[in-house]
């Protein structure tokens, strides 16, 4: 059931590919956007993003703790490797389901890399602790890897 | 022999499909779960409880009040059992959850077992680093009994767009009368919890809950419950026995209780607070026929404000001074037969810190003033606990 995408090893499922597509759709207002695969950490694989001949910036597919479990994130930049989207794709425990909620991601969009604060920086997220305080941990550490696997 | 080779041969096979696969990105390997199938979490919350008195000596207790694990099993990413066992002051043994949740999608799971009901801040959020005070808050004892669960069944979801989520189960009740009464005055429904350990049922009851992450920072809770207790006479009660029908039906007291809950994060500064209100029905019959002095309204609400001092980050030494003032009251209301009882009409307040050593692990120290109506004397008790939880 893995429809190849673009580079060789680099498979999506299709159900991913269905919900980054939900994500790149809106925030671009344009469809068939690809997706190549660049770089790839333990938790991170980065793609840059392009329509047609046009570049418009890059993609982590990556992830964070719960209190319990992964939970798995899309990110996307712009050319300047600066968090345009948050989405939470892929949310399994039963508790802390409230760090995919759309408006409390919003606080990341800008990010550059700067470390953030949780409570401070990022408001607090009330039943989510542990979900919450991880990705605003692990969000501008991503972000300087992009950086860094980017700017070269 | 021929079967052994034909087994190796199939081995061989899985092994080269297993190899096939194992090409495949960071990502797959993180959407494929398979290394996380198993989760094992838990909490523990260790006491000291010492009452203080000018005129009398006091001994302290000190107590290993729970020690719970929690194993969860995730046999797809749509289908996960999750259960907490736990060990209460030492000697007791209760299984405190154990369920399983299907996901049709993020907005509607079915959930069935044996489940916490959702009623307020408390009963499902009850791990001692989520909550300020050594002991859990009065309100979500006295009036919501946590940790309150029975065995039953529905759906929740939750909606990443709005940010509200909800729950609607059908629950096994309170036991209001298995020989005698379950139900009293000073702590209200509280003894009636069935804790599905070989519960009975007469009457199903329904537990709803929607929370509200309305900005970043709030949160709103409503909460409500809805059924009546459980009563052994109707079990092989024959339905055309009209004597012992209205007995049975006077050993049963009506619930209704409703709960809105807020928690407001803004910068180092968190609020909390709850209000619950259960009316009870029939219980001038219930008490007549039982002997018992039950109420027929409960109430009970707390305000709390905490700070934050992030002494070294956001997760490490973070010292969180607090204050908290409850009133819960057992005997709002009473039928005509009784008279109001206003030992029942308790109010407290607690004073205390809370230090953060690392995330899920905090040391801490209160001080409560305890009261009641009858009285114009207060009695003090210091508290110091140790709270875990992963």
């Amino acid at each position: 059931m893995l429809a190849q995408i673009n580079s060789g090893n680099h498979s999506i499922s299709e159900q991913l590919e269905r919900r980054i597509e939900k994500v790149l759709k809106p925030l671009y207002k344009t469809e068939n956007i690809n997706y190549e695969y660049i770089s790839g950490s333990e938790f991170t694989d980065l793609y840059t993003l392009q329509k047609d001949s046009l570049f418009l910036g890059y993609m982590a597919l990556t992830s964070s703790k719960g209190r319990l479990e992964r939970f798995n994130y899309v990110i996307v930049y712009s050319p300047e490797a600066c968090v345009l989207k948050v989405k939470v794709i892929q949310y399994n425990s039963t508790r802390g389901t409230e760090v995919t909620a759309k408006r409390w991601l919003k606080q990341f969009e800008g990010n550059c890399g700067d470390s953030l604060i949780y409570g401070k920086d990022i408001q607090a997220l009330s039943g989510a602790t542990y979900s919450a305080t991880s990705i605003t941990e692990d969000i501008p550490i991503v972000t300087q890897w992009v950086k860094e696997n980017t700017m070269k | 022999m021929k079967y052994k080779i034909l087994l190796l041969l199939l081995l061989a096979v899985f092994a080269g499909n297993a190899q096939e696969n194992n090409f495949s990105n960071a990502t797959n390997k993180l959407l494929s779960k398979t290394d996380e199938k198993i989760t094992i979490g838990g909490y523990a919350q260790i006491d000291y409880n010492q009452a203080i008195d000018n005129d009398t000596y006091q001994n302290g207790k000190l107590d290993v009040h729970r020690m719970v694990l929690l194993f969860g099993y995730n046999f797809s990413d749509k289908t996960q059992f999750v259960t907490e066992l736990e060990l209460e002051h030492v000697t007791e043994v209760y299984v405190e959850q154990a369920w399983i949740n299907h996901r049709i999608s993020n907005g509607l799971n079915f959930r069935g077992g044996l489940m916490l009901v959702p009623m307020g801040l408390i009963n499902e959020y009850h791990e001692p680093p989520t909550f300020n005070g050594v002991e859990r808050p009065s309100v979500d004892k006295y009036i919501v009994p946590t940790t309150w669960r029975e065995i039953g069944a529905g759906i929740n979801g939750y909606f990443s767009s709005t940010g509200i989520s909800y729950q609607a189960y059908l629950l096994n009740g309170f036991n209001g009368y298995n020989g005698s009464a379950k139900l009293g005055g000073k702590s209200g429904l509280r003894s009636g919890r069935q804790k599905g350990a070989e519960s009975y049922i007469s009457s199903p009851n329904l537990a709803l809950k929607a929370n509200w992450n309305a900005i970043p920072g709030l949160k709103i809770g409503v909460s409500g419950y809805f059924g009546k207790t459980q009563s052994t006479l109707y079990n092989e009660l024959n339905k055309n026995d009209a004597a012992a029908k209205a007995q049975a039906d006077s050993s049963v007291v009506g619930i209704s209780m409703l709960g809105i809950d807020g928690v407001y994060a803004i910068d180092n500064f968190e609020f909390r607070a709850q209000y619950i209100h259960a009316t009870l029905s029939n219980t001038k019959a219930y008490n007549r026929f039982t002997g018992s002095d039950v109420g027929s309204a409960l109430q009970g609400f707390y305000v709390e404000g905490a700070y934050n001092f992030k002494l070294k980050n956001e997760n490490e030494y973070v010292l969180s001074p607090f204050v908290r003032y409850e009133n819960y009251n057992t005997h709002l209301k009473v039928d005509d037969s009784l008279t109001l009882n206003d030992a029942y009409n308790r109010s407290e307040i607690t004073m205390g810190v809370t230090f953060q050593l690392s995330r899920g692990a905090v040391l801490k120290a209160d001080y409560q003033l305890l009261s009641n109506a009858a009285t114009t004397e207060s009695n003090t008790q210091l508290n110091l606990g140790i709270g875990i939880w992963f």
